[in-house]
């Protein structure tokens, strides 16, 4: 019986089962925020969500070994802080949400509400006992958990898994599915960018000072499918779901060094002219690559024109030209990532462009 | 719950923050304390503490032990004597005021009247120095002024001089007076102290080994940061690196802090962690080989040697039992993050290897040493490089003209299964092992066995053999008896109807260098054996067995008895028919490795059964590397099919492969799984034939598995900075080469070598006893091999190079021969070079030897008349042989011919033999003939019974009775 | 109420409320939060001191051993442990001591000039006798003598954690001379 849920959990943690259903579960939150948030039972079902599924893990032996490890502890802690801070803030805004309906102010700016405290005392109290409360904690922490240490780094002995710190797992994740030098350089990049630009790209005057999903649907949307599905999930499965190899485990199952999974992955030319056409691979890369390269283009070039006749329509009016080709861009960027995640886990696709010759494969 | 609003002053309800604020401050100030003691309350400390009461029981024993011992009757009745004295002085306590008084201005005085005197004497100094530099420049006369002050300076110097004296002399005075006073108390106090010397050390001892505020202020929290007596007690290597991959860094031990006891013998009885190490002389004294101040523990320990605590320290039990009490009571866990945990208490001796890698014979690590030669012995170098082995010749015989030797039914045989033959071998087992014995290879592994050998036969070349004459077989027992084969050979000890025991540990003995003889008669033919045993560098070049300088009779009788000795089995062995398309299907098989599959069936159909087998043979000699351990034809320059050995200690083990056995990971248990069953680790996996496990299987006893471990585990790539290595004196190195020679040419089969060996004694004592010629076996003894201790001071080197190679004959009376050793002239130089090295006497020309030194005539007569047959003297002749002359004792007292002394021996050796002949080869039945070297106590009265001058005599006489 | 509740915010104790109320108002939080607090603040920094004092060194041992009594002359100065040790180990008809090669002015190592019998620092030429008093030179007081006493196995064995001045009368103390008469 326990093995059947076992086996069960395993199956529904990989990766593009857990993926869809993370983006699934961040659209039900918000498509059906009203049960969520007020419904107690819901609301704390989902908050207690993450730690009923560490408590009850804990009981495998596969997953205590590597739950109990010291740097994986935080993790841990980080998932329980994100869900109750995603669902706190969605009960905030819900509760705007119903008194903006009813024409009444947010509650931040209901005067009948007001939450002022002074700076002295009360708000330099309260801070100084969270400081003397973070410090206990730390220094309990540091006391009960020491901190890991290896072995001496050994050059001729690579240790499997070799993992990013965790703030960097997100990007070891996608290095599976993208080249190097776009999941190394070019996409944080653009993540630093796109942040640095979301007050000069949102034209949303809404939601200023308070929390309110309404009035900012599609930011909040946006936002949260970056951060929840692609950061917050990618950092979870990097730390608890990978092991030797980068090889997917599920959460129950045994770190074996030795499991083998083909990764039998092909590019889009070679589809094309060696399974389909049955000749050989043109030697010059822009024969070659012509059809990625178009596809490229009209995802690129071709799709936001088409997005900004219909769908981002609202959006180009609101943003102007400039803005727009910003926001498109890096939207494009964003849905890159699960689209070739998709795509590499039904068709095995490597790359829609690989040139090699210029490093530069996509 | 309602909200507490409280406009203009505070919002928060203040009460309830300063609530929690005293809580949370609490909590924080616990925390801080928990911190606090969390560093304070050190594991260390407690065992430290915990050694101080030990230490105190000790030297509480010690020093009840001490006072029983003292006489304390002498010493009352001193202590008596010394307060009387000073009642006496009490009573002159005026006096003696009055006198030390005395004493003391005189003193001050004396010390200004020195302060003077230095003080003139610095004056006097710099005035030379001035009127030297005056008179260099300006001559005499300019420098007449700095000679007037050099002067009046010198006349200071000599008042305050005098002063100084008188005031010494003055005060000696008063001190003489002073001390005639006092004299005697001070002669009783200073006895007494010398008698309770010790006494008074072990209470000062236990006096600084109390608990007492002082002990607890010391070593309290933030206290102990400035002087505490609780420390961690650590040493700095820094000839012994920590390998830290990118750089090293010198080794930190830090052991000493918890193991409080080891350097002293004091401890023996109690449990870890104070208990004494072993073997104090070897290791960790001050004043052993290895001392912990040069050499820390974790060189030799391994674990982490910089950690304070039992868990980080990475301690390895050393059963299971261990392991349980460990866990449950110390909190010790596996640390997988350390690569060198601690070796057990049973491998500890693999680390010797990384200082002692040249090191031949190891006699203080009889396990490593052990395991080592069952490494050479069993040729694992003939598959795995082993850097300690790399120089040594192949283990197996060559086998280019294995068809003169022997016949393919019987080649057939032995490769199927080597023990059915002979027990003893070291050939492992190839065929029918755990991957390779179901139905399909038992059929496989007759085509591959039948392959091999047709390979081999086709490719023998040819041997020109002496035809065997008829024998006598009696004779020939009596000669493999006696002559000196059983000193490397085994013969009916085990005869082929009784059962080998494979629980006996092989290869511990010595008369395992060459093959054992039983069944030799199924083997080989007559000519061959004939012509082997007259001439074995005829058959092979490079043999190592000698030559025993057989006649032609001799050689004939002990053919025909070791011809008589055939094997039950093996005696009509027979090829079985192998199944021809078998053979093809393997065939094929190895021609698709090297061509693609049309080409291969081509190639196969243009093959005869013969080519087939050829073909076959020479792909599966090349498959399983025999040419690793044998010269075969056409593998001249094949190397080797293992992986490396050299460095397998130090293999990750996450590099090593378990398959699907469930086995703990670690190298030890690898190691001994492989060595049980090499092949297992294919247990369970699917593989094609190719893809199988090629180690073949040497049968070898847990024992054996053990030693074999503690040597592989002991190759690192740990390499030793040549300061913490043994130093390489030429000394050394000749000993060291000396001792792989004899290795190599089994010395210690017959001889006593440096204390250990000589394995042909008993057989031949036994023989001796047999045959009626002694009574017991004690006596037999003496007509075994000599004992080869002190070889060096004894023989000259230039006879010992003769008798090298051609042996001649030093004792008459025994059977045993020295054979003539195919020694290169290297060899010959290391050899003769090694036994002088042993003794550390001149190599190789003395002085001393006849062809330079001549003794004077008159002590030589001396000499014949002191050692003359008749009474009154020695009667040398009695034992020793004269020419031919036999002595009259039995033939267990004989000693060797005198004549040969004046070539054979060194003068000195002679004198030190005739002084104490015990000592120099223990068990001789050569008498002691001088007790004491006194003048007077000889018994020459010529010499004026001098045994110094007798001694010289004889030597003067032996020495010249060659001439 | 707002009386009530102005009172209680002055902080007095009002005769009003339930016992906890009375206990909340009563009980001095504050003094025990910040004489709590002052103590964990004392703490740290008492344990940030004692931080600065290092529980091991790599330096060469304080305590060693420089052999038997019997490898010394008397009237000998040993200079065989100065660059190991520092220290000069004197043997005299008595016994032995052993001096630390730190001179009393300014902590240069002088040099032992066996022909003038002195010990003499190169830097401002303090001059110190073979018992280690100074004679010449600005040097204010004599040379120190380190703990001396055999050790267990026979060994003579110097513990320069343990520092002897003579003018604190530290030359009287039994531990900085090691009595031996052959």
């Amino acid at each position: 019986m326990i093995d059947l849920l076992r086996g069960f959990m395993n199956w529904l943690f990989e990766p593009s089962i857990a993926l869809t259903l993370t983006i699934v579960a961040v659209w039900a939150l918000y498509r059906y925020r009203r049960v969520c948030t007020q419904n107690k039972i819901v609301g704390g079902l989902i908050v207690a969500s993450p730690l009923l599924f560490f408590f009850f893990s804990a009981f495998d032996p596969n997953f205590w070994i590597q739950f109990k490890r010291p740097d994986n502890i935080p993790i841990a802690g980080m998932m329980f802080l994100v869900v109750f801070f995603t669902w706190f803030a969605l009960k905030l805004a819900v509760d705007n949400d119903d008194r903006i309906r009813e024409g009444r102010p947010p509650k931040e700016a209901d005067p009948e509400e007001e939450e002022k405290v002074f700076v002295w005392p009360d708000l330099v109290y309260t801070e100084l006992l969270c400081l003397l409360l973070v410090s206990i904690l730390l220094v309990v922490w540091s006391i009960l958990i020491p901190a890991p240490l290896e072995e001496p780094a050994n050059p001729q002995l690579t240790p499997n898994p070799s993992k990013a710190p965790w703030y960097f797992l997100g990007l070891q994740e996608i290095l599976v599915y993208f080249d190097p030098w776009l999941a190394g350089v070019v996409i944080p990049t653009f993540i630093i960018i796109g942040l640095m630009a979301i007050p000069y790209i949102d034209t949303n005057e809404k939601g200023n000072g308070y929390y309110t999903y309404e009035e900012r649907k599609s930011e909040i949307f946006l936002f949260q499918f970056g951060f929840i599905v692609l950061w917050v999930f990618l950092v979870f499965e990097g730390t608890f779901l990978r092991g030797p190899n980068w090889n997917f485990y599920g959460p129950y199952e045994y770190w074996d060094p030795h499991k083998l999974v083909p990764l039998t992955n092909i590019n889009l030319s070679e589809v094309l002219w060696a399974r389909w056409l049955g000749i050989g691979l043109p030697s010059f890369w822009l024969v070659r690559e012509f059809v990625g390269i178009v596809l490229m283009l009209l995802y690129f070039v071709a799709l936001p024109v088409w997005l900004a006749r219909g769908f981002l329509r609202r959006y180009y009016d609101q943003m102007g030209l400039m803005r727009y080709v910003i926001f498109s861009h890096l939207l494009l960027w964003m849905v890159m990532i699960p689209i070739k995640m998709y795509l590499r886990w039904t068709i095995n696709l490597k790359y829609f462009v690989a040139i090699p010759e210029l490093l530069f494969n996509i | 719950m309602a909200k507490k609003k409280r406009k203009g002053v505070f919002a928060h309800d203040i009460d309830r923050l300063n609530m929690w604020f005293a809580i949370i401050a609490i909590a924080a100030f616990t925390s801080v304390l928990w911190m606090i003691w969390d560093d304070y309350a050190r594991p260390w400390k407690a065992y430290q503490r915990q050694f101080q009461v030990v230490q105190n029981e000790v030297t509480q024993q010690q020093l009840a032990d001490e006072q029983a011992r003292v006489d304390q009757q002498a010493l009352s009745q001193l202590r008596q004597q010394r307060d009387a004295a000073e009642q006496t002085l009490s009573g002159q306590s005026e006096q003696i005021g009055g006198l030390e008084d005395e004493i003391a201005a005189k003193q001050t005085r004396l010390d200004l009247a020195d302060q003077n005197f230095r003080f003139s004497r610095s004056v006097f100094d710099t005035r030379r120095w001035e009127f030297e530099e005056a008179r260099k420049h300006h001559g005499e006369e300019g420098a007449a002024a700095e000679r007037e002050a050099l002067d009046l300076a010198d006349a200071e110097v000599e008042q305050y001089r005098l002063e100084l004296e008188a005031l010494t002399l003055e005060r000696d005075a008063l001190q003489t007076q002073l001390s005639a006073l006092t004299d005697a108390r001070d002669a009783a106090t200073s006895e007494i102290t010398g008698m309770t010397r010790e006494i008074d050390r072990l209470q000062d001892r236990l006096d600084g080994l109390r608990f007492d505020w002082v002990y607890y202020l010391r070593n309290g929290p933030f206290m102990d940061g400035l002087n505490p007596s609780e420390r961690i007690n650590q040493v700095v290597l820094d000839d012994i690196r920590m390998d830290l991959n990118f750089t090293d860094a010198p080794q930190v031990d830090r052991c000493q802090s918890c193991h409080l006891g080891m350097a002293s013998a004091d401890y023996e009885n109690y449990d870890q962690p104070f208990t004494s190490h072993p073997r104090l002389d070897l290791f960790v004294a001050d004043t052993s080989i290895h001392p912990a101040g040069d050499f820390g523990c974790s060189v030799c320990h391994g674990g982490k040697g910089h950690a304070t605590t039992f868990y980080s320290s990475v301690h390895t039990p050393d059963n299971e039992s261990e392991e349980e009490r460990w866990t449950h009571d110390l909190g010790w866990g596996e640390i997988h993050l350390w690569e060198w945990p601690m070796r057990t208490s049973g491998d500890i001796e693999a680390s010797c290897v990384k200082c002692h890698m040249e090191d031949p014979w190891l006699p203080e690590s009889p396990k490593l040493e052990y395991g080592l030669e069952l490494v050479e012995n069993l040729g694992c170098s003939g598959c795995h490089q082993i850097d300690r082995f790399d120089d040594d010749r192949k283990r197996g015989p060559d086998l280019t003209r294995i068809g003169a030797k022997t016949g393919a039914d019987w080649a057939y045989n032995w490769v199927m299964d080597p023990k059915s033959f002979r027990p003893e071998t070291s050939m492992p087992q190839f065929f029918n092992l755990a991957n390779t014995s179901d139905a399909y290879w038992t059929g496989r592994n007759q085509v591959e066995a039948e392959a091999i050998v047709s390979y081999l036969f086709a490719s023998s070349s040819d041997v020109e053999l002496d035809s065997a004459p008829n024998g006598d077989i009696a004779r020939g027992e009596n000669l493999v008896e006696s002559v000196g084969c059983l000193g490397c050979h085994m013969v009916g000890d085990y005869s082929p109807a009784t059962e080998y025991d494979p629980n006996t540990a092989r290869f511990s003995g010595y008369r395992h260098h060459g093959p054992d003889l039983d069944g030799v008669g199924s083997k080989v033919s007559a000519d061959w054996l004939y012509t082997w045993v007259k001439d074995p560098q005829h058959y092979w070049a490079e043999t190592v067995m000698p030559d025993l300088r057989l006649t032609d009779g001799e050689a004939a009788d002990i053919t025909a008895y070791l011809m008589s000795l055939t094997h039950d089995t093996f005696a009509a062995a027979t090829m079985p028919t192998v199944d021809a398309s078998l053979r093809s299907d393997v065939a094929l098989e190895y021609l698709q490795q090297q061509m693609p599959t049309q080409a291969a069936a081509d190639q196969l159909a243009a093959m005869d059964e013969d080519a087939t087998k050829l073909y076959l043979g020479e792909r599966l000699i090349a498959r399983y590397g025999c040419s690793g351990c044998h010269v075969v034809p056409g593998f001249e320059d094949a190397g080797r099919i293992g992986t490396s050995l050299s460095e397998w200690g130090s293999k990750a083990v996450a590099r090593l492969d378990f398959g699907l056995l469930d086995l703990p990971h670690d190298r030890r248990t690898f190691l001994e799984q492989k060595l049980r069953s090499p092949r297992s680790y294919d247990d369970g996996r699917e593989r094609n034939p190719q893809e199988l496990l090629r180690m073949p299987d040497f049968d070898l006893t847990a024992e054996e598995i053990d030693a074999i471990a503690v040597a592989i585990l002991g190759f690192t790539d740990q390499e030793m900075r040549p300061a913490a290595k043994p130093a390489e004196t030429p000394r050394r190195l000749a000993v060291l080469e000396g001792q792989a020679i004899a290795d190599k040419f089994n010395c210690r089969g017959c001889h006593l070598l440096e204390d250990n060996g000589g394995a042909i004694r008993t057989v031949i004592a036994d023989e001796m006893v047999e045959r009626g010629v002694v009574n017991n076996a004690t006596a037999g003894l003496a007509f075994g091999p000599p004992n080869l201790r002190s070889q060096g001071a004894r023989v000259q080197p230039a006879w010992l190079y003769d008798f090298f190679t051609e042996p001649s004959t030093v004792r008459p009376w025994l059977d045993v021969r020295m054979p003539t050793f195919p020694f290169t002239d290297h060899e010959l130089n290391a050899l003769t070079a090694y036994f002088a090295a042993l003794d550390e006497v001149p190599y190789p020309f003395e002085s001393s030897f006849t062809t330079a030194h001549s003794y004077p005539a008159d002590l030589v007569s001396e000499g014949r008349e002191l050692a003359a047959d008749q009474s009154g003297s020695l009667q040398c002749f009695s034992c020793h042989f004269r020419g031919t002359q036999e002595p009259r004792v039995p033939p267990s007292q004989w000693a060797p011919d005198l004549a040969l002394a004046a070539s054979r021996l060194r003068p000195e050796w002679i004198d030190g033999w005739i002084k104490d002949p015990q000592g120099l080869q223990p068990g001789t039945s050569m008498p002691q003939f001088y007790t004491s070297l006194e003048a007077g106590r000889g018994f020459w009265g010529p010499l004026n019974n001098d045994p110094q001058a007798e001694i010289d005599a004889l030597v003067a006489y032996i020495m010249s009775l060659g001439n | 109420m707002a009386e009530a509740k102005a009172q209680k915010a002055a902080g007095t104790a009002a005769g009003t409320g339930t016992n906890r109320r009375e206990f909340l108002a009563s009980f001095p939080f504050v003094t025990a939060a910040w004489v709590a607090m002052t103590g964990a603040l004392a703490g740290v920094g008492a344990a940030t001191l004692r931080f600065l004092y290092p529980n091991v060194l790599y330096e060469p041992p304080q305590q060693f051993k420089i052999g038997l009594p019997t490898d010394f002359q008397v009237g000998e100065v040993s200079t065989a442990f100065k660059d190991r040790f520092g220290v000069w180990v004197v043997r005299n008809d008595e016994g032995f001591y052993a001096l630390i090669t730190v001179c009393t002015h300014l902590g240069c190592t002088p040099n032992w000039l066996a022909t003038e019998n002195k010990f003499k620092c190169p830097c401002h030429g303090s001059g110190f006798y073979s018992s280690g008093i100074n004679f010449e030179g600005p040097a204010p007081r004599p040379l120190e003598r380190a703990a001396i006493a055999l050790a267990d196995d026979g060994q003579i064995q110097v513990d320069k954690s343990q520092k002897y001045l003579f003018e604190q009368g530290g030359w009287d103390d039994p531990s900085s001379f090691l009595p031996f008469t052959a």
